[in-house]
């Protein structure tokens, strides 16, 4: 039990990090300074005017895998209808290095450098666009002048995350520029070698930005995505207190068992006292036989629980409606780290051995022929 | 010999006192008893006389509420758990009243588990606990367990289990309880031939045919000595 929850809250996260982190966040995010409190509005008056440079001095931090530039601004896509997007500018080859985007194409094909954009599926349902219709893409330039253009839909997605899907827009970034009439980028997302290292790498990137007399800020996904972070936490909380009901339960069972299996064998105990065996010895026999009982329940728990573990890993379950948060599929494939199996292992070894050392103990230290009289 | 040589057991003024709930059960009440090397003591006597309380001081089970317990010339009430085992180990076999064999062990192993604790080679061992078997003609059973005997068979297995550590003094409360006439005279035939190498007996019994194997019979009544010749 206590496995098979720690593997559907670990693979609930991890696919919920990791969808955030390549869709969304990546691991680190270089924005201008100030930019970060201002996010939801998308200024693109704000932006890295140098930014292969910035990229250049990123990458040779210790422990960055790859850096790319992005555009991102508010807009309005106009078919016959109209309807608020957000626009992303994206070097095609350089961002599928973070967010491969070509996975999710379900129609037409990925971005080339022209007046091509990708649109979710789910949007050009809504506003009854084709593959290879044209489409009015509206922004406000950083000069602040309203803009606008014409392009081709060359390529429907699909992520499965309907916010997402419904207002996400990609163009290469070169058009995304010279639609919103600036040089620059708005901001420059990271992926490092090991996502646990991210804190020391973005304090490493901010160090560099900041001896470069840049203006510029370095913030990791969990700064920059913290409801993500709140919910992995909550999650741990939920499944702590979950996990500590289970453990709670899981003792008292084997308590009991252990506690009557002994308790029944008490007059065994007086037998044995009466041949001669002395109360170390007798409390020994019962310690092993407790760590062979404990050891045998608790690996065949993990059988179970690993078995029915990878069976769920292999085909999912479903939790349609309960996408409490961006990026969390609805559908979960548990995943396990080794301190899911040990834990539970160590701690069934334990329980068993002391519910068969406390009644042992207290029989082995009644006189033989109390043992004997016990019923 | 001398006087220490010959006496194992001695017991004076001894009195067992049990409580159960609030009621305190004197099992006891002032037995003075000597117990010498090669005695075939039949202890008699009703139900509730004390006899199975007596036997259980005697095998340094129990120690006495009053009055002093000597084995040997050791002071019972002295000496530590530990040292009891010991002496339980070496010298006593029991025969139980309800046999108390462990069901999850054969009778073989129920016969072998108390002289793992003897420093003996496995082959030793296991000769021991055939012999033993063969003397109660349970050879062809041993693998059985105790739930595949019946009760005369059980308490043959018992008796084996008591003889196989060849102890200086067999204990047996109610040893022919729960076997025929034939069978509950083999088993005293044995004990008998046992005790004419030297193995000290104290049985309690209610068969008058067995208490005419025994040399001597202590007859109690509401837990003290009423004759003893």
């Amino acid at each position: 039990m206590m496995i098979i929850v720690n593997g559907l809250i670990t693979g609930m996260l991890d696919r919920t990090i990791t969808n955030s982190v390549e869709l969304e966040t990546g691991h680190i995010k270089v924005y201008p300074q100030g930019y970060h409190e201002k996010a939801d509005l998308l200024p693109t008056t704000m932006s890295i005017s140098s930014y292969t440079h910035v990229i250049d001095l990123v990458q040779d931090v210790k422990g960055v895998t790859t850096a790319v530039p992005r555009i991102r601004a508010g807009g309005m896509l106009q078919n016959k209808e109209t309807t608020r997007v957000i626009i992303n500018g994206i070097d095609p080859e350089q961002d599928s290095k973070v967010r491969d985007l070509r996975k999710h194409i379900v129609k037409g094909e990925y971005l080339a450098n022209d007046e091509n954009i990708v649109i979710g599926e789910p949007l050009a349902n809504r506003l009854n666009i084709k593959l290879h219709d044209e489409v009015v893409l509206s922004s406000v330039a950083a000069d602040g002048a309203p803009v606008s253009n014409l392009f081709t839909v060359n390529a429907l997605f699909c992520t499965g995350f309907s916010s997402y899907d419904g207002t996400m827009v990609f163009l290469p970034l070169q058009h995304a520029q010279k639609l919103l009439t600036t040089d620059g980028v708005t901001e420059i997302v990271v992926i490092v070698d090991n996502p646990e290292d991210v804190k020391t790498v973005t304090a490493d990137i901010r160090e560099t930005l900041h001896s470069n007399g840049l203006p510029l800020e370095a913030l990791h996904w969990e700064q920059l995505s913290p409801e993500l972070a709140q919910f992995a936490e909550m999650e741990k909380s939920m499944s702590f207190l979950f996990l500590s009901i289970v453990i709670i339960v899981a003792a008292i069972g084997i308590l009991n068992t252990m506690l009557m299996a002994v308790y029944e064998r008490v007059k065994e105990v007086g037998v044995m006292a009466a041949f001669g065996y002395k109360p170390r010895t007798i409390l020994g026999l019962f310690v092993l036989e407790g760590l062979i009982i404990g050891v045998m329940g608790a690996a065949i728990g993990c059988i179970l629980g690993l078995g029915i573990n990878y069976y769920f890993s292999q085909v999912g379950i479903d939790f349609a409606g309960a996408d409490v948060v961006e990026f969390m599929e609805t559908h979960i494939y548990p995943r396990l780290s080794v301190s899911d199996v040990v834990y539970p292992f160590v701690f069934a070894v334990l329980v068993t051995l002391l519910a068969a050392v406390y009644p042992a103990y207290k029989a082995s230290q009644l006189e033989p022929v109390e043992a004997l009289r016990h019923v | 010999m001398s006087e220490i040589d010959t006496k194992m057991v001695a017991l004076d003024e001894v009195t067992k006192t049990y409580s159960l709930g609030e009621t305190a059960v004197r099992a006891l009440r002032g037995i003075t008893l000597e117990i010498n090397r090669g005695d075939f003591i039949a202890i008699v006597g009703p139900s509730g006389s004390g006899k199975t309380t007596l036997l259980n001081l005697i095998g340094c089970l129990d120690r006495p509420t009053s009055g002093v317990v000597l084995f040997e010339g050791e002071d019972v009430s002295l000496l530590t758990k530990n040292q009891l085992a010991d002496i339980r180990n070496a010298k006593i076999g029991f025969v139980f009243q309800h046999f108390n064999l462990i069901p999850v062990l054969t009778a073989f192993e129920n016969v072998e588990f108390p002289l793992f604790l003897r420093d003996l080679g496995k082959n030793e061992r296991q000769e021991m606990v055939i012999s033993a078997l063969q003397k109660v003609g349970l050879e062809d059973k041993m693998g059985r367990n105790p739930f595949e005997l019946s009760g005369g068979e059980q308490q043959r297995v018992a008796t084996a289990r008591a003889l196989a550590g060849a102890p200086d003094i067999v204990l047996a409360d109610e040893p022919t309880g729960d076997l025929d006439s034939v069978m509950g005279g083999k088993v005293i035939q044995l004990f008998k031939e046992l005790n004419k190498v030297g193995t000290t007996f104290v049985f309690s019994t209610h068969d008058p045919l067995i208490m005419e194997y025994a040399s001597r019979i202590v007859r109690l009544r509401d837990g003290k000595i009423v004759s003893d010749r």
